[in-house]
């Protein structure tokens, strides 16, 4: 019994600390219009949408099937970029020959696309022993340091 | 108030409080739920307008309600990007109502082609005012018919629970120890009235064997003793009469004659007193006081005449009591002679009848006796060899048994004054 009200209170405690970490959801009503509006002309039929605040505005996540997909739109109601969950066979020939030159010996963890201004790139996540790293591709499989990784 | 209605009084109280809280939780229950549904309705409904503006931008130039629920116009400035969608409650001009009725409002802001537009979309709403009187007006209905329900459930079905509860109050009301009467207990299922049945039916138990085991006893005494008693006087009157007795022994024996006869005086009003109290006296009729008073006045004129005592009798009315006719002639009787024997030689007893009270009054000794002492046993002021010292005890007990009231005065005379009515206090 006590035992597992002092696990409960660890969990609870846990999952605030991440929360916290995390970027903050927020309600719909706290959205401004503009951003809702040009969200739900865009997906007219998603329901069940979690605001997220992001630095370039908000960001809206859904299930559309069985992917989660992520929508990002600035403070001025237009659509920055989206991102969707990608099988690892999903990625394009050129990528997964990239990966298997550099990062052998590395497991693919999670993969997405995200559309930018009419351009796809590939992120990447690989699960190594001590720190996951987090690689951004272009369609033609050439590693972009430029880019920004989109958590 | 019965017991049922007395928890029904409780229950509605209670209920009141509860079909009060629960009517504001449905109220508020509902108008959320309709709220939700207006709300969801017109968030449909602004996603339309802004596809539709896609399409077709001459809608945008709508800035006033008219025959449609939406008006838009544009907006600018730094403003525009706080706007958040905010849902309000408002009034609108009806026309077929001729006044204001509640709209729901969704004001929010929408871009097209680069430009931003100020959208509003109503709907029209429930009027409360109207809601919550349907509310009120059929929970009041509710109320009454659970009150209604609950006052006929008790006031039949459960009387019919009652019943042995009733029927025992019934049988005890009329029961009397006297009368061997055996009281009926119900069968019955319910465990508190098993419980009082047992203790009554103990109660009623130990109450008769007590009884029985008193009225035993009297009956024997009054037997047993009374035939010893009669045979010894028997004997000593045959001794009396034996001519060759000196008159030592002649004194002697008329001392022992003397003090069996009060024995059995004293026997019989000994008996007499606890058959009083006891209540075996069962049988009432109406006795005429006047009657019986002539009569023993009758009987006593040579007592009162040896004594030389003048005894006058007014009859201010017509006096009929209730009781056992026996126990009315031993109770006027020891009253009148209790005045003539505690008398002096040349005084005087006065009766007084009236309807309902009866005094008498007679000369005596001349200072009050003692209220306290006159109507305890054996508590004589003058030992006599005549009184047993239980005349007046036994008018007590049988005053007591129908309510009388006894009092005693004196003002310069002894009176004792009988009421049959006192008034109920």
């Amino acid at each position: 019994m006590n035992l597992n009200i002092i696990a409960l209170a660890a969990a609870c405690s846990l999952m605030f600390i991440f929360s916290s970490c995390a970027s903050q959801d927020i309600p719909q009503d706290k959205v401004p219009s503009v951003v809702v509006n040009t969200f739900a002309k865009a997906y007219p039929t998603v329901t069940l949408v979690e605001w997220q605040k992001h630095e370039q505005g908000f960001e809206a996540e859904f299930d559309s099937d069985t992917t989660e997909l992520t929508v990002l739109v600035d403070n001025s109601g237009t659509i920055v970029q989206t991102k969707r969950d990608l099988m690892v066979a999903e990625l394009p020939e050129a990528i997964q020959h990239t990966l298997n030159l550099n990062y052998k010996d590395k497991k693919v963890d999670d993969v997405e696309i995200v559309e930018k201004a009419g351009q796809a790139f590939y992120q990447v996540e690989l699960d190594a022993m001590w720190r996951d790293t987090k690689l951004v591709f272009d369609e033609a499989g050439e590693e972009q340091q430029n880019l920004n990784y989109w958590e | 108030m019965k017991l049922l209605n007395h928890t029904l009084s409780y229950l509605a109280a209670i209920l009141f409080v509860v079909i009060t809280g629960w009517s504001a939780l449905l109220y508020y229950s509902l108008l959320d739920e309709i709220y939700d549904s207006l709300d969801d309705g017109l968030g449909n409904y602004k996603l339309l307008i802004m596809q539709r503006a896609a399409a077709d931008s001459t809608i945008l130039q709508r800035s006033s309600f008219g025959e449609n629920n939406y008006a838009i116009k544009p907006i600018a400035g730094p403003k525009v990007f706080r706007v958040t969608d905010v849902y309000s409650d408002t009034a609108m001009f009806m026309v077929n109502e001729q006044d204001f009725e509640p709209v729901r409002m969704l004001k929010t802001v929408f871009r097209h082609n680069g430009n931003f537009y100020e959208l509003r979309v109503i709907n029209s709403m429930v009027e409360t005012d109207d809601l919550v009187e349907d509310l009120l007006v059929s929970i009041f209905w509710l109320y009454l018919g659970l009150i209604a329900i609950i006052l006929v459930l008790n006031n039949f079905l459960l009387k019919k629970t009652w019943q042995p509860f009733y029927r025992l109050v019934q049988q005890l009301r009329d029961f009397r120890l006297e009368k061997q009467h055996q009281i009926k207990y119900e069968e019955t299922r319910v465990e508190e009235f098993q419980v009082l049945h047992d203790a009554v039916s103990k109660l009623i138990q130990n109450s008769t064997d007590t009884y029985q085991s008193q009225k035993q006893f009297i009956e024997n005494a009054s037997h047993e003793l009374q035939t010893p008693l009669a045979i010894s006087l028997n004997k000593l009157e045959l001794l009396l009469e034996e001519s060759n007795l000196t008159e030592e022994q002649l004194r002697l024996l008329a001392g022992a004659v003397n003090n069996l006869e009060r024995m059995k005086r004293l026997n019989k009003s000994l008996l007499l007193l606890s058959k009083i109290e006891n209540r075996q006296f069962q049988v009432e009729e109406e006795v005429n006081i006047n009657q019986v008073i002539k009569t023993l006045l009758d009987d006593f004129s040579d007592q009162a005449e040896y004594k030389g005592l003048a005894v006058t009798l007014v009859e201010e009315g017509d006096c009929r009591v209730r009781m056992n006719p026996d126990l009315a002639s031993v109770l006027l009787t020891n009253l009148l002679k209790n005045a003539i024997v505690h008398n002096h030689q040349e005084g005087f007893v006065e009766v007084t009848v009236s309807r309902d009270k009866l005094v008498v009054a007679n000369s005596g000794k001349t200072s009050a006796l003692n209220e306290q002492r006159m109507f305890s046993r054996f508590q004589q002021d003058s030992p006599s060899e005549a009184s047993t010292g239980l005349g007046l005890p036994i008018v007590k007990a049988i005053a007591n048994l129908y309510r009388f009231q006894v009092k005693y005065s004196f003002t310069g005379k002894h009176i004792l004054t009988l009421s049959f009515h006192p008034p109920h206090q």
